[in-house]
């Protein structure tokens, strides 16, 4: 199954912007936000570069759903996508979050 | 020698049942600590709850009669606060590898200088001869209703897979030879197991004296060092040691398995992390200057403190 | 009267710590005293958490709700607080959140959705955060977006660099307005954002823009908000810590040598705190009269809770000061080496961070139902000290205090302390914690060597290992310590044991064990212990104010149990209400079993929630119009 993770539509279809983009992650927590693995830095969900790549849905393959905030496989990607869910190739951890979390057990 | 094995005797009456393996452990015990002159007052046996565990009250010593299945873990208290102490501690199979099995395998991780004795009878003798984890499957002793249908542990297998640094297995009624892995244990730097097969004639009907006698042989009289001088070693050695450790049956091997000499013991970690824990233990260093404590609060834990702090950025 | 309450709210991870730490420091540093407290779930990532700070003149002694200030990080904070807060105040929220509905927040709870649903239903609409804010708007709440995406882009063109961190710079934007609101200048939260990040230059900067951006957004909508004058403390260093931290403190302020601990909340942060100061610098008179530099403190991560007291037990019986921290689980699995630890007679400290049980329950909230069970623990007679701290600086002292009577008495002394005092911290200062007063010495009585004599007043002389030859078992014993199972013996050791209990009955003092506050001529008198003490005393400043006098027994020590005191406070009153955390009224039980008084009332919190002053107000009133025998009190999110 191969389909497009429609997530920012134009006028004339998909933008070509990081959220749509297969080099980028979200931040788990303010999604708006993420990274981009290619240039190693963080931008905007509606930022966008000459270097966008699309994402599309492949087998074998986990995503990061960014609305059900948790990962799924690519089984059950398309059933979130055609949701409307917004899907990624895996989230952002900032490597400081540690000390942003409590002990839980 | 400085001082007789006697002196290692205290006037409590030792009530094991006539035959019993124990009373070949405690005499190695007894002829170990005397020929390494150990002062009873530096020594600390720690027993288990069992049968074995009143070696406790057999041997002279600075001592501590443990909870079932806590012997590893009070003994490592004891080590911690006074690494000076030679600890040394007897315990039965079952409160070792039975309900203390989670220390067994912690206390080999640390590598803390302790020296572990299985009295190994397979059986649990204090509460009637159940079957202990040492018990191999299949066996039906006199006091059980059925044969055991639970599969043995191999007390050396997992001490090697938890890390202990000295690995021996020897006989209760085999003195000389005993004595000599206690002593080799004693002496050795770092965690050691001596699990010593005994029989149980109360409840053991099984492997009696006359089946072990039938079986053991030494590590010696084929071509064995266990020594491992380093890590490339023990890599190299390793598989052969498992291998032996494995053999059970017909045949069952006795002697030291292993000595590794790579790892630190913990009391060296400790002091390389605090230098100075050795010259100043948890058991004797002050805690207080004239009532007042040794640190001020305000300055040891400063980054608590809010301030206002210059910064250009 | 400055009274401010701020509560941060976000997803887990997702920078509310360091919000929280920024706002109490910016507090600290313009003078005044803080009590903040952290409530978040038993998960790693991505459900909701929050901060809850107030900030007074003098220390708060308790949190409260409705707050002045609500900063929502994300659509389930708004969701969750929107009816938290009081008519005047604020809610900062991410603008962008506006139009998410409450069915698709994944980590929110299903109760809540429910509850959120069936409210916003009755008003013929749906739970969406604009929804919600209408509904906080019509009590007279301002909401106050702040477009958080558009400021991320702002923040990142202002510095000309892509943005250090997301959660850190959200949070800060969000934070920064909030303070602004409450009356805060921006300076203050800048400096704070210095302290905070002392250790990190780089993200200084960016939040240092952030802060300003924020402010300068929230500044242009609104202008002329009053101002918050300097505090009393201005200029003046103020320690900010938990209970944790505070209790970790204290041990190592008190001389302890061997902390063993089994990770479990919330009591491994206590003992991490205390791995992390356990090579410390002495202090200059140490320095020279010991001729050392430092000093070493054994921390010792356990494979189990079974492991970690037995290791206690074993360093205390070889000389050291020992001590282990657990939580009821834990504690579950120490109960046989506490009837062991009696029966040798070991000094050791066991600090019990209780929480919301039974079982796993709910594992990183409040609750306070070990009681009994740290009273009873261990089989056979096991009689121990019980101590229950009241408040952060309570615990402090009480954890030195506590490592001296292990010693003196040399028996297990169980310290009672909550999920609630861990995770709250409070704003001190240096002479509430430098050690006056209270000497610090070894309290061992060394006359002699037979380990297990029987004395007069039952306590032995103090033989450690490895300094004669004994044996120590626990099995009864005689005087040198070896097994016995003579009758005589046993009488004898047994009578020992209960001299021993008379003894620290009279040697720990009855000020000590139970502390009385309030007008004597009350008619309500209220009993209670451990961290419901200051909600407890801001309450009775409120029913003052209300024309309601009241007296308050706190009871700290259970064992020994400060009968003369508890019965003659209960018997004179004309009502008494228990006040307590957990389902059964356990000290209200132990009063009952202790002098034959029964407590008639009770107001019990069970939501795994802090009780809160107004809380113990409204059940107080309550119980004063209806009569009724039990208030349950419900506040919290
Ligand atoms: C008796 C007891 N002690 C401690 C805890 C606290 N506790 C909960 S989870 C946990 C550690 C879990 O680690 P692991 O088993 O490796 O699971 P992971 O989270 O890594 O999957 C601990 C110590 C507890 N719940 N009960
Ligand atoms: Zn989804």
């Amino acid at each position: 199954m191969v389909l497009n993770v429609l997530q920012k539509r134009g006028p004339r279809g998909l933008v070509a912007v990081c959220m749509n983009c297969r080099y980028w992650r979200p931040s788990p927590h303010y999604p708006y936000a993420g990274y981009c693995i290619l240039h190693g830095k963080v931008t905007l969900e509606d930022d966008s570069c000459s270097m966008h790549s699309p994402l599309r849905l492949k087998r074998n393959q986990f995503y990061w759903c960014s609305s059900c905030k948790t990962r799924v496989s690519s089984e059950e990607a398309g059933a979130h996508a055609s949701q409307g869910h917004k899907l990624y190739l895996g989230a952002y951890v900032e490597k400081d979050v540690r000390e942003e979390i409590y002990d839980a057990f | 020698m400085a001082r007789s094995f006697l002196e290692y005797k205290t006037d409590a009456w030792v009530q094991w049942c006539p035959g019993c393996g124990d009373f070949g452990i405690l005499n190695a015990i007894h002829r170990a600590l005397a020929e390494l002159d150990i002062d009873p007052r530096n020594l600390v046996v720690v027993g288990g709850i069992g049968c074995s565990g009143r070696t406790t009250f057999y041997v002279k010593g600075s001592n501590l009669h443990a909870l079932h299945g806590r012997a590893i873990p009070l003994a490592t208290g004891v080590k911690l606060a006074n690494p000076r102490l030679k600890v040394v501690i007897a315990g039965g199979d079952g409160d070792l590898l039975g309900i203390g099995a989670g220390h067994f395998v912690a206390v080999g991780r640390r590598n803390v200088d302790i020296t572990v004795i299985v009295f190994d009878n397979a059986v649990y003798g204090l509460t009637k001869g159940q079957a202990a984890p040492t018990l191999p499957s299949g066996v039906k002793t006199k006091a059980l209703p059925g044969p055991n249908i639970q599969d043995a542990v191999n007390p050396l297998l997992l001490a090697l897979a938890s890390g202990y640094t000295f690995i021996a297995r020897g006989y209760a009624y085999h003195t000389a030879q005993l004595k000599e892995m206690i002593k080799a244990a004693i002496s050795h730097r770092g965690t050691a197991l001596v699990d010593v097969l005994q029989p149980c004639p109360t409840y053991n009907n099984v492997m009696t004296n006359q089946w072990y006698e039938e079986r053991v042989y030494y590590l010696e009289e084929e071509e064995w060092d266990p020594v491992v001088k380093t890590p490339e070693e023990y890599r190299r050695k390793v598989p052969l040691i498992a291998a032996k450790m494995l053999e059970w049956g017909d045949r069952i091997p006795l002697g030291v398995f292993l000595k590794d000499e790579t790892k630190e013991p913990f009391e060296e970690r400790l002091e390389r992390q605090m230098p100075g824990y050795m010259d100043n233990p948890p058991s004797s260093r002050p805690i207080s200057v004239d009532g007042y404590p040794l640190a001020d609060p305000w300055k040891v834990f400063e980054e608590k403190v809010v301030k206002k702090v210059e910064a250009s950025y | 009267m400055v009274d401010l309450k701020i509560l941060i709210g976000g997803p887990q991870g997702g920078g509310i710590e360091s919000a929280g730490q920024i706002a109490l420091k910016a507090f600290v540093l313009k003078g005044y005293h803080v009590l903040g407290s952290r409530e978040y779930q038993s998960n790693i990532m991505g459900a909701h958490s929050y901060y809850l700070v107030r900030v007074m003149r003098r220390r708060p002694r308790a949190l409260t709700l409705p707050v002045d200030v609500l900063v929502a990080l994300d659509a389930e904070s708004v969701l969750t607080h929107f009816e938290e807060v009081r008519p005047g105040g604020f809610i900062v929220y991410d603008s962008g959140t506006a139009n998410v509905k409450a069915s698709t927040i994944a980590p929110m709870a299903k109760p809540l959705k429910e509850r959120l649903s069936e409210f916003f239903g009755r008003r013929g609409s749906e739970p969406t955060v604009s929804e919600a804010l209408k509904v906080a708007e019509e009590r007279g709440v301002t909401p106050i977006g702040l477009p958080m995406k558009q400021l991320l882009r702002r923040v990142a063109e202002a510095t000309e660099r892509p943005l250090a961190s997301i959660s850190r710079t959200v949070n800060i934007m969000g934070l920064a307005a909030g303070l602004y609101l409450a009356g805060v200048e921006l300076e203050y939260v800048k400096d704070a954002i210095v302290a905070q990040f002392s250790a990190k230059p780089k993200i200084i900067k960016p939040n240092v823009v952030a802060a300003s951006m924020a402010v300068e957004h929230v500044s242009e909508l609104h202008e002329g908000l009053p101002r918050l004058e300097d505090g009393p403390l201005k200029g003046k260093q103020l320690m900010v810590a938990t209970g944790n931290e505070l209790v970790a403190m204290a041990k190592l302020v008190g001389g302890l040598s061997v902390q063993t601990y089994y990770p479990i909340t919330p009591s491994s942060d206590e003992a991490l705190y205390l791995e992390e100061h356990r090579y410390f610098e002495l202090n200059d008179v140490a320095k020279e009269r010991l001729g050392l530099e430092k000093m070493g403190i054994v921390v010792l991560q356990t494979e189990d809770e079974l492991s970690a007291i037995n290791m206690a037990i074993g360093a205390a019986l070889a000389g050291a000061r020992a001590a282990t921290s657990t939580s009821g689980p834990g504690f579950s699995l120490m109960n046989e080496a506490i009837s062991y630890a009696v029966t040798v007679e070991a000094p050791i400290l066991i600090t019990l961070w209780m929480r919301a049980g039974p079982s796993t329950g709910i594992p990183t909230r409040e609750g306070q139902q070990d009681l009994l069970h740290a009273l009873f623990s261990g089989h056979g007679d096991t009689p121990k000290i019980v101590v229950a701290s009241g408040d952060h600086l309570e615990a402090y002292w009480d954890t030195i205090k506590a490592l001296e009577w292990a010693e003196r008495f040399q028996t297990p002394v169980i310290h009672l302390v909550d999920k609630y005092l861990a995770s709250s911290m409070i704003s001190i200062e240096k002479r509430e914690i430098e050690p006056r007063g209270y000497p610090i010495m070894r309290a061992l009585k060394t006359d002699g060597d037979l380990r297990y004599k029987v004395t007069e007043d039952g306590i032995s002389p103090w033989v450690p290992l490895g300094s004669s030859t004994m044996v120590i078992t626990g099995l009864e014993h005689t005087e040198d310590g070896f097994a016995t199972e003579d009758p005589v013996a046993r009488d004898a050791m047994m009578e020992k044991r209960r001299r021993k209990m008379e003894t620290i009955k009279r040697e720990i003092p009855e000020e000590e064990r139970v502390r009385v506050y309030g007008a004597r001529d009350a008619d309500v008198v209220l009993v209670s212990w451990g961290s419901t003490k200051n909600p407890i005393l801001s309450a009775m400043e409120a029913l003052e104010g209300e024309g309601v006098g009241t007296r308050f027994v706190q009871i700290r020590t259970f064992f020994p149990f400060p009968e003369d005191t508890v019965s003659r406070e209960l018997s004179e009153a004309k009502t008494v209400i228990g006040v307590e955390q957990n389902l059964l009224g356990q000290a209200a039980f132990l009063v009952r079993a202790f002098t034959g008084y029964r407590v008639r009332h009770m107001i019990l919190k069970l939501n795994g929630r802090p009780i809160f002053d107004d809380e113990i107000v409204y059940g107080v009133k309550r119980i004063l119009e209806t009569g009724e025998e039990t208030v349950v009190v419900r506040g919290g999110s």
